[in-house]
């Protein structure tokens, strides 16, 4: 009787742990999804600028300028952090965003004048780094998001994770575009 | 001419020719003209400094063995007679100052090179270079990179200061002892010895990275070396495997350790053959290259005062630290 009290003792102790490692994951992916947020923050400030310089030169890519507006809003909008889903959408606008301010910075090549814009020139530096933070954060919150689901998907991890309700998160994987490969012909023509 | 036949009166005459220089590549040529210019003008002047030298030296050293052999013969006649039998480490004690005031000359001649010639040979990399051998970095700047094992003492030699390729860099040669007890006594155990390369850097940081050579979970796990720095774990095997990083600001050390950056600093260790550690803090990257080695230094007594071989030397061991820039790609604004 007293062995089983003991067993069950101990059980009980390294479920308790389990749990609190669970826990200490899950916080350490917000933490990290809190760190993309800030640098999202940085960016989404940073391109009301960007656009009002390309607006004074870039009459043909109005539609593009329209659509980097209403995708900077959409990723502005709050979200639930314990929900996956609406974190997998949240970063997934944040990647289109990227995408989009992407094909801004290739079409500033068709525009001479633009592109000696020193005030311009100046925002494309700065948006380099955000996103050269952005890619930092991206990385700690995927790591972060990998030991949380492996935690949460290997048996016994799985059984504590539901009974806590503590689920797997999304990673934060690069757009469509910006994987498919790329043709060199397509510009060396 | 050497040790042997110098103690038993070989001519000491001056030498105008030692070995040429030498140098990788097609940079002979501007090495040359950087000798013939700066150094060969001081050549006359320190080849007779040295011929002095060396006389004073063999001179000090039959006045010192006179010396000793007649103190000896003295402390000897004393204790048969008186028999105080003394220990025979006391009748070495004289060998101290005699030691001391036979390596005086040479000493001179050394640290007047180094005051004279080496200031002269370091332009060469730049006009703004600067060597010294007493100035040393800020040991408390040193402290706050928290690389620096456990220490009671700190020895700084050779400085050198200047700026390539854009890039500020700082040269200073360290060796750390520390006291340690074993079998009931107290030995002088060296921790480090070799040099710490402080370099600018283009990226602006607030936190504090430091990357030091794989110690194990273990250790990690009892060691209190990186308080206030969690563990980074990053996404490359081989790098993981070589160091570990901790760090204040876990995106921060993501932002200065690119998977491209990773794969420089993993070169770099293959060329020191692991002995290497940096911290990135203040703005500055600082590297601590553990080396047996001791830089900077001037040749044996015994060659001519060309500074031939001082300069290639220099220029080799330089180049290989400016290396360290060109690796790491820290004068070019890539981003990576």
């Amino acid at each position: 009787m007293e062995g089983l009290l003991l067993g069950l003792g101990l059980l009980v102790i390294i479920a308790y742990l389990w749990y609190v490692s669970l826990v200490k994951k899950r916080n350490s992916v917000r933490e990290a999804l809190s760190g993309i947020d800030v640098q999202l923050k940085k960016r989404s400030n940073l391109v009301p600028n960007i656009l009002k310089i390309a607006q004074k030169f870039m009459d043909h890519e109005k539609s593009l300028l329209t659509e980097i507006t209403e995708l900077r809003a959409q990723v502005e909008k709050s979200y639930d952090i314990g929900d996956a889903s609406a974190v997998k959408d949240h970063l997934v606008k944040a990647e289109l965003l990227n995408g989009k301010m992407g094909q801004l910075m290739v079409s500033v090549e068709n525009y001479p004048e633009l592109k000696s814009d020193n005030t311009m020139l100046q925002a494309m530096q700065t948006y380099n780094e955000v996103e050269a933070h952005i890619s930092a954060a991206r990385r700690f919150y995927n790591a972060s998001v990998t030991e949380l689901n492996n935690a949460v998907e290997i048996f016994p991890g799985s059984i504590i994770a539901s009974m806590a309700n503590i689920k797997v998160m999304p990673f934060y994987e690069a757009d469509e575009a910006s994987k498919a490969p790329v043709d060199a012909s397509d510009y060396l023509n | 001419m050497n040790i042997i036949s110098f103690l038993f009166g070989a001519r000491i005459k001056p030498k105008r020719q030692a070995k040429p220089l030498s140098a990788v590549g097609d940079e002979l040529e501007s090495l040359q003209a950087h000798y013939d210019e700066h150094i060969e003008p001081l050549t006359r002047k320190f080849e007779n400094r040295r011929v002095a030298c060396l006389k004073a030296l063999r001179l000090r050293i039959y006045m010192s063995i006179g010396l000793f052999a007649a103190v000896l013969f003295i402390c000897l006649l004393f204790d048969s007679t008186q028999r105080l039998v003394i220990p025979w480490p006391f009748y070495l004690l004289p060998l101290v100052p005699l030691c001391w005031w036979c390596s005086r000359p040479v000493t001179h001649y050394q640290s007047d090179v180094k005051l004279q010639v080496f200031p002269k040979i370091f332009r060469y990399f730049g006009d703004d270079f600067i060597f010294s051998p007493t100035h040393s970095m800020s040991m408390s700047t040193l402290k706050r990179s928290k690389l620096l094992p456990g220490y009671d003492k700190a020895h700084f030699d050779d400085y050198v200061q200047g700026t390539h390729r854009g890039i500020e860099i700082a040269i200073n040669e360290l060796a750390l002892t520390k006291e340690v007890r074993r079998d009931k006594r107290n030995e002088t155990k060296t921790v480090f010895n070799g040099v710490m390369v402080q370099l600018g850097c283009h990226k602006k940081f607030n936190g504090h990275t430091v990357v030091v050579r794989n110690r194990g979970s273990l250790m990690n796990f009892l060691s209190d070396s990186f308080k206030r720095l969690s563990r980074v774990k990053l996404e490359d095997p081989r790098f993981e495997k070589l160091f570990d990083v901790f760090s204040s600001d876990q995106i921060e050390a993501r932002y200065l350790l690119t998977v491209s950056f990773m794969e420089r600093l993993q070169e770099l260790a293959d060329c020191f053959s692991g002995q290497f550690q940096c911290a990135f803090y203040e703005d500055k990257l600082l590297i601590m290259l553990a080396s047996r080695e001791n830089r900077f230094e001037l040749g044996s007594i015994f060659h001519g005062a060309t500074f031939e071989y001082e300069f290639s030397q220099i220029n080799r061991e330089m180049r290989q630290l400016f290396a360290m820039i060109e690796v790491l790609k820290l004068d070019e604004y890539t981003g990576l």
